[in-house]
């Protein structure tokens, strides 16, 4: 904060030392408004759902609100300064200054509320034998909000000894500090949700540079960005209560089995205090270089390749991103205009080898090793072509016409999901024959997607545009294998019922049911239309209709259909009078498969 | 008329290739640059176009410094072309009007100059492909003080067009653009990005990223989709249901996710002050109180899938099962 402190000072200062120092200068000018007012707001029920964004702290009184625009300059220097005070924490200040465009320099500052949830849990109360769930509220009276501060400023100094050349220098600093909800589980006896505050200190600075220029035809940039991220409140901290049977306790009464060493013997951990809702600070550098060249009629060339790479600074894991775009656009004929894009990038993770505990280590069938290495499902190699055809039909109307191919080649969809797949002939220690992450399963997607659209003016005050869209795709993103699992009743000589029924308590059955809410096919159909009544009234409307299936779900299709037309009316009568008045529909219907297992219970 | 050299682009060949090579090194040179005879000056088109005097000197078109139109007038006659003949006859014909004599309302004018920075990526931008031009979101003249030149707020040049997403900011939970505190340009490239359309970033993932850091990772422990698209669960410009959500919980979790066997089980009537002999036994479990009653459990385990898998975003931090493998995302 005190770097930003010291940004924000210097900016106040250039920004009075510009606006005095050019004030007596010959064609100096001025101009602006200014507006002093008052609100008041009050919110009954539940305030975030239709106060999201208002600072509930300032609801209580009438609040001066002021909104200030100047604009003036010379002959040389433009400069502009705009202020917005709502109350304490709602603001913004902004000033910005040109000098001949040999220097531009753009400064803002705003903050906000934004008010979150306060899940009361009230639903988290049940009891089934020896099921049962609690819940914890340890902040019942909590407000939880976050306070969003943001700084950017940027300089962009012109080179005057290169054609449009150009230095800039950028940074952006954003502070997100309050509370939020935060919700622990522990699930040794039973399954207790603990609710607290969690103190949010987030802050995001990003470091820009970049230059530009052109020769000729050509024209490079070059743009460096460093991200820091750090949240700088400790994680809260969960008690993790002793393990133990949910209705017998740590010590069978009768046969005295010590339950907390059967029960502990299956979690990974218990009986311990540890952190829980853990921000990771991470950090970001990228590069990323365009060339642009001119071909005048045969059309303009473009290419870029960008190189970012992300570490989490806790575990050390980094990602690594790498892209090269290349791109034609030419004016066939005057009237027709065509572009293809071709862009490829590759995402890559580091992989993580999660080491676990030995399930029911030193009991009786025990001994099982469950370490598995996760491979990121950011993971892939992704391949996109894109032909787009332009033709202005008439004056006035205009016809567009674009395909893009896509291929996403991952080598795991879905990292959630793991099944054990028993052999029903030997079920036991060893009865777990196989377990199968996603990354067994088909992982490349690939996307047709044809895109129409038309305008038109509808003589002098208006227009409309129809476009649509049908997109094909195979393979679209699902959790495989994530749903309905195979019974094991008849699958072989033992029946999982009798002498191996210890397994059911323990694992998921291999299940078979692909779930997802991403269309294998598409159709979409847009429409909008304006008309100006008269010079200062204006009507407008638009229908959206998309149907969209995924009929390569292996139990059921996916099925969503989405309506939702518009109608706005405008009018001015005067110039300082503005009336607006809007109607919208929104209706979306979909379709979803659920599973529900039927074991130990 | 003299006029510059702002032809419409027509089909290409190899001479004509060639030939746009040497010419436009020649005219960055200034060798092919008119004759400043023909050139009148500013001062000569506002003796008449007085009304758009004050304001286009406010401009930053009207400010530029001799440098950045090397061997060409500035002023008016940086876009119109020579102006002394038209100075001379007062013939309109006798000026270079580009919005009406070039394709697209002269945004390939536009583009002699901004060739970099923000327009590096203009023709290959959907804006572009679909016939959007310059002056479609900009006002050169009678617009000085106005941020960018824009013919009005950013909103409402946006919306323009975008009614449909203007309407999606009304819902309940959005993002706030209707509260002034972001622009449609906080994500948006309008004029292009080198990779995914108009989403700043390099993915859209990571346009989400810019302000939600604390979501990028990358963790031990993942969510697939928000690794893919945050657009699986998340309509970023407005929803009926709270965060963003596409749909409310637990029928967005369910379109990828089973429940738990937990939610078939029937619940128990009655108020359980003592949960049994497990309380008496840890401490931790001291004090706990509940009510339950036949369809508990489903509330229980078919309401809100977030209150226990909290870290749906990703966590480094493992889950307590061990036949989870940690996975679980509750921590």
């Amino acid at each position: 904060m005190r770097t930003r402190n010291l940004i924000m000072c210097s900016a106040v200062l250039l920004m009075c030392w510009t606006a005095v120092s050019l004030a007596d200068e010959e064609g100096a000018f001025v101009e602006g408004s200014a507006s002093v007012g008052a609100h008041y707001s009050h919110f009954t029920d539940n305030p975030v759902r239709v106060g999201e964004y208002v600072n509930l702290n300032a609801t209580k009184d009438l609040q001066a609100d002021m909104i200030l625009n100047l604009f003036g300059g010379t002959d040389n220097t433009l400069y502009n300064i705009n202020l917005d005070y709502r109350d304490v924490a709602t603001k913004s200040f902004e000033f910005g200054v040109d000098t001949k465009s040999l220097l531009a320099a753009d400064f803002r500052y705003g903050s906000f509320i934004h008010n979150l949830d306060h899940d009361n849990m009230r639903n988290l109360q049940g009891k089934a034998g020896g099921k049962q769930v609690y819940n914890t509220d340890n902040d019942p009276m909590g407000r939880y909000f976050m306070e969003y501060e943001q700084f950017h400023g940027n300089i962009k100094v012109d080179m005057p000894f290169l054609t449009d050349g150009q230095v800039t220098l950028g940074m952006s600093d954003q502070r997100k500090s309050g509370y939020k909800q935060a919700m622990s589980i522990d699930h040794c006896a039973f399954c207790h949700v603990e609710s607290n505050a969690q103190r949010v200190d987030q802050q995001t600075r990003i470091w820009k540079a970049g230059a530009e220029g052109s020769l000729g035809p050509v024209s490079v940039n070059y743009d460096f960005a460093k991200t820091d991220f750090v949240d700088r409140a400790n994680a809260p901290e969960h008690r993790w209560k002793t393990a133990m049977h949910p209705v017998k306790g740590p010590i069978d009464p009768v046969s005295g089995l010590d339950y907390v060493a059967e029960f502990g013997s299956r979690l990974g951990f218990h009986d311990v205090t540890l952190p829980y809702a853990r921000t990771a600070d991470n950090d970001k550098l990228s590069h990323s270089a365009g060339i642009k060249v001119d071909l005048k009629r045969a059309g303009t060339l473009k290419g870029s390749y960008t190189n970012t790479n992300r570490t989490n600074y806790h575990t050390g894991i980094e990602g690594k991103f790498d892209a090269g775009a290349l791109g034609y656009a030419v004016r066939l004929t005057p009237k027709m205009r065509l572009t293809g894009k071709f862009l490829a990038y590759e995402t890559k993770v580091d992989d993580a080898f999660v080491d676990l505990p030995l399930f029911r280590d030193g009991r009786g069938a025990g001994g099982l090793d469950f370490d598995w290495n996760r491979i990121s499902s950011a993971n892939r190699k992704v391949y996109q072509g894109d032909l787009n055809l332009g033709w202005k039909v008439a004056k006035g109307k205009h016809l567009k016409v674009n395909w893009r191919y896509q291929i996403i080649d991952r080598p795991a969809m879905a990292q959630s999901q793991t099944n054990y797949v028993f052999d029903g002939a030997n079920v036991g220690p060893a009865g777990i024959v196989e377990t199968l992450p996603s990354e067994a399963f088909e992982n490349k997607t690939t996307v047709n997607r044809v895109k129409l659209r038309y305008d038109s003016r509808i003589g002098m005050k208006g227009n409309y545009n129809l476009t649509y869209t049908y997109t094909g795709v195979d393979k679209p993103f699902m959790n495989p294998t994530a749903m309905c699992e195979e019974s094991l009743i008849g699958t072989g000589s033992a029946h999982p019922g009798g002498t191996a029924a210890g397994r059911l308590y323990y694992f998921q059955r291999e299940r078979f049911g692909n779930g997802s809410n991403q269309a294998s096919q598409s159709h979409k159909a847009t429409g909008r239309a304006s008309f100006q009544i008269t010079p200062r009234t204006s009507i407008n409307g638009f229908v959206t209709y998309a149907q969209d299936k995924n009929d390569e779900l292996n139990i059921y299709q996916y099925d969503r259909d989405y309506l939702s037309p518009g109608l706005n009316l405008w009018t001015a009568p005067a110039d300082q009078i503005l009336f607006t008045l809007g109607w919208t529909y929104n209706k979306v219907k979909s379709n979803e498969n659920i599973c529900i297992p039927i074991f130990d219970g | 008329m003299d006029r510059r050299n702002f032809s419409q682009k027509t089909p290409g060949s190899p001479l004509l290739l060639l030939w746009g090579l040497v010419f436009c090194l020649a005219l960055s040179t200034g060798a092919l640059a008119q004759a400043p005879d023909d050139f009148a000056g500013a001062e000569a088109c506002l003796d008449c176009h007085d009304d758009m005097a004050a304001e286009f000197s406010r401009t930053v078109h009207g400010q530029l410094a001799d440098y950045e139109y090397p061997g060409l007038a500035g002023g008016c006659e940086s876009c119109h072309g020579a102006g002394a003949a038209h100075v001379e006859s007062e013939d309109p014909a006798d000026i270079f009007l580009p919005t009406a004599e070039m394709g697209n309302d002269g945004t390939d004018l536009c583009l002699d100059c901004h060739k970099t920075g923000h327009t590096l990526n203009w023709e290959m931008s959907t804006h572009a492909e679909s016939d959007v031009s310059c002056l479609s979101c900009h006002k050169l003249h009678d617009n000085s003080s106005s941020r960018a030149l824009l013919n009005g707020t950013e909103e409402d040049v946006c919306f323009t067009c975008h009614m449909d997403t203007q309407s999606k900011f009304q819902l309940p939970s959005h993002h706030p653009v209707r509260e002034g505190f972001m622009t449609c340009s906080s994500c948006h490239d309008v004029h292009g990005n080198q990779f995914q359309e108009i989403a700043a970033g390099e993915t859209s993932r990571d346009a989400c990223l810019v302000c939600h850091q604390q979501h990028a990772g990358p963790f031990v422990f993942e969510h697939s989709p928000v690794m893919e698209d945050c657009m699986i669960c998340h309509d970023v410009h407005g929803t009926v249901a709270n965060n963003l959500l596409r749909q409310n919980e637990p029928f967005l979790c369910l379109q990828c996710h089973q429940p738990h066997f937990h939610s078939i089980l029937t619940g128990a009537e009655g108020d359980f002050g003592t949960p049994g002999n497990v309380s008496d036994r840890d401490p931790g479990y001291a004090g706990l109180s509940m009510t339950s009653h036949a369809d508990s459990m489903k509330k229980v385990m078919l309401t809100k899938c977030t209150q226990c898998h909290q870290s749906i975003h990703g966590t480094d931090l493992p889950s307590q099962s061990i036949t989870g493998q940690g996975r679980a995302l509750n921590r």
